[in-house]
């Protein structure tokens, strides 16, 4: 198991401290209910939250509005994607995978189309379990598409876009895997969930 | 996980193909769970949950005097509040026009079939009677707010204790002369028209995804005691007629649902 | 022979509570409560733009904090519609868990916190304000700290932890209302009516501040049950 930390509780390492984690009067705190991580510094990183936007992070995006300037998307974030009318073509629905080229002090973010997603289904999954759902080197994601014969394309903004004929194993692993992200051994786990599902071919 | 949803075109395709959440029937409700007498302020109480969506509902009885077109009777008033907890586009501040239509069609459902004997609510002729309060909250919105509201209310009102009263008709708190009886049944079912396909009991996806809205109250007689449509879509008489032969049809078993409180 | 109150607690025994975080499936974090007779929900919803733009403060968040009470929620049906009470209330609550949530992260927006009053026995905002303050945890808003709450008071010559309503109604009754940071001690709400001298004041205090801490273990349970465990 991993470390539970929750908000107000003092780190008592000496090590650099990182996301998640604030310093007062010389000690350092957690700012989350969340997991503890000390590798070459401290982090934190909150169980739950909407996706904060960084710079360089492929997401996937939902066209769900627009106006005569632009289309808004749902990013998952606290505010929406926007993509200018003027540079993209857009429709009611689509869904793109896009890249943040910029983001600024009040989290509006500059985004960039890689490519529009189709023939599949989206889910939105807690942001902060996207790393967990990757896995190393992308283990745990290629340990899912193989076993399901899926391809899954990973928004770091935690939508998730599902193209395959088992998409509703699909769906249930996921949820496994945001339910028990915090269990060691996670992806021998998931192995095994697989295995007992029955899935097409 | 969520299932996103998003893309109504993507659910009417499902709907069109039969295809339902946890592979539901046209005509069949999610789980309903209820558990009453919860909250002990009120003189009736309940929690129902109609698969994810969440309503809280709690009955006050007081006294008032009755209306001068019906002076031997006391009355009801039955309204839903969509709370800001329930849903991210529900707001604080005023009723909408989506939470009157709800107040008083789940209103309409309970008072024209006669639940309540109002003649029974009379205290003193022309001068006192009960008036019982409905008040619904809708604390997670998953779908078809209406027949969860319904259900709430029933479950809230058929659980009602009457306050006791001394000789100067204030309520003697905390002790109760018996309970609010319940004279008739009435379940109310709402259906969703969607790519020409009715369906019963929409979920929050399936509700974005309606054209058209039926919400139908029949009562212990088969009879239909209240109808309501709603949304800009339309529907053909044959379309109603299936309607109400499923509502008929569904009746016993969800009346069964009110019978076990 | 040390005398029990009229319900059989001990002078500084709190009533019996229980948390429950993620009860609202739609909103970004909540919480379920029961302290007493008292039962609540509460709601997060945010961080969002702040609409309109105007209201919004460019240099750090802000909270929306609203308090409500069912008409059922108390002995006499009450109105709906917020009373003066309640606004006051949805103030200094909204004002004690600014302190505690890092708002200088969310420039420009707004974290709505919305808590619904189910049924109520004396205590209702020091209990709004410890759920809130899990439902904050549960939406992964970045905090300082959680806020704890308890009401102390004077009763009939003592000065007593949690007064159920009917102490609240006595004589000689003071009731009041108190909030820290558990880590730092920063107090955070504090509302008084009654008369107190300066060592029942000081008295209460103290009491308020240990409460504070069994609060805070409660709500540490609450959030941990967040934690499925595995069944082998």
């Amino acid at each position: 198991m991993k470390e539970i930390i929750f908000p107000g509780d003092v780190i008592n390492e000496n090590l650099k401290p990182g996301f998640g984690t604030y310093k007062k009067d010389g000690k350092v705190y957690s700012k989350y209910l969340g997991i503890l991580y000390k590798d070459d510094g401290i982090k934190v990183i909150p169980i739950t939250g909407k996706y904060i936007p960084k710079e360089s992070d492929n997401i996937i995006g939902v066209v769900l509005e627009e106006d005569n300037f632009v289309y808004l998307l749902d990013i998952n974030s606290y505010k929406q994607g926007v993509l200018f009318k003027r540079a993209n073509s857009a429709k009611l629905y689509d869904v793109y995978l896009m890249r943040v080229n910029g983001v600024n002090e009040v989290r509006d973010v500059e985004l960039e189309v890689i490519s529009k997603l189709a023939n599949g289904e989206a889910v939105k999954v807690n942001p902060k379990k996207v790393a967990r759902l990757i896995g190393k080197n992308k283990s745990m994601q290629t340990l899912i598409e193989t076993k399901t014969n899926t391809k899954i394309i990973i928004g770091l903004n935690g939508i998730v876009y599902v193209i395959g004929n088992n998409i509703e194993k699909v769906k249930e692993i996921i949820k496994f895997i945001e339910d028990y992200s915090h269990e060691d051994n996670l992806t021998n786990k998931v192995s095994e969930v697989l295995d007992k599902m029955n899935v097409k071919k | 996980m969520i299932d996103y949803s998003y893309d109504i075109e993507m659910v009417k395709g499902r709907i069109e193909k039969g295809i339902r959440t946890n592979n539901r029937k046209d005509d069949e409700y999610r789980e309903i769970k209820i558990e009453t007498g919860i909250l002990k302020n009120a003189a009736g109480s309940a929690k129902v949950t109609l698969g994810k969506t969440m309503i809280y509902a709690g009955t006050k009885l007081e006294i008032g005097t009755p209306y001068p077109d019906t002076p031997e009777e006391g009355g009801i008033t039955v309204g839903v509040e969509l709370s800001p907890i329930g849903a991210p586009e529900f707001y604080a501040g005023p009723p909408s026009e989506t939470s009157i239509e709800l107040s008083r069609v789940v209103d309409r459902g309970i008072r024209e079939a006669k639940t309540i004997d109002f003649k029974k609510l009379l205290l003193v002729p022309k001068e006192k009677a009960w008036f019982v309060y409905v008040d619904i909250y809708v604390m997670n919105h998953d779908g078809n707010l209406f027949d969860a509201c319904q259900i709430a209310a029933m479950a809230a009102l058929k659980t009602t204790k009457i306050p006791k009263i001394d000789e100067d008709f204030n309520q003697i708190k905390g002790e109760y002369a018996g309970n609010l009886k319940l004279e008739k049944l009435p379940v109310l079912n709402t259906y969703s028209k969607i790519s020409n396909k009715i369906i019963l009991d929409p979920d929050l996806n399936e509700d974005y995804a309606t054209e058209a809205r039926l919400s139908i109250a029949i009562d212990d007689n088969l009879n239909i005691c209240a109808l309501q449509k709603g949304e800009k879509g339309f529907f053909t008489q044959e379309e109603l007629k299936e309607i109400i032969k499923t509502s008929k049809k569904k009746y016993k078993e969800m009346r069964k649902i009110f019978e076990k409180l | 022979m040390v005398k029990k109150r009229v319900d059989g607690r001990e002078m500084n025994e709190l009533r019996p509570i229980k948390i429950v975080p993620s009860v609202i499936e739609r909103a970004d974090g909540s919480a379920y409560l029961e302290w007493g007779q008292n039962k609540m929900i509460v709601a997060v919803y945010g961080p969002k733009e702040m609409l309109p733009k105007h209201l919004a403060d460019s240099q750090r968040g802000k909270i929306n904090f609203i308090y409500r009470m069912a008409p059922f929620s108390v002995p006499e049906r009450k109105n709906p519609k917020p009373g003066r009470r309640d606004i006051e209330i949805s103030k200094v609550v909204g004002e004690a868990l600014s302190h505690a949530v890092l708002l200088e992260e969310f420039p420009g927006m707004v974290i709505d916190v919305y808590v619904q009053i189910l049924d109520s026995n004396a205590g209702t905002r020091v209990a709004a304000l410890t759920a809130s303050s899990v439902a904050l945890a549960d939406a992964g808003i970045p905090m300082k700290d959680l806020v704890t709450a308890v009401a102390v008071g004077k009763a009939n010559g003592n000065i007593i932890a949690d007064l159920n309503k009917y102490e609240e109604d006595a004589e000689d009754a003071v009731d009041m209302a108190f909030a820290m940071l558990p880590g730092s001690e920063e107090i955070v709400l504090l509302q008084a009516d009654g008369i107190l001298s300066e060592d029942e004041f000081d008295k209460a205090i103290k009491i308020a501040k240990e409460k504070c801490q069994e609060v805070k273990k409660l709500q540490i349970e609450a959030l941990k049950s967040k934690f499925k465990a595995l069944k082998e």
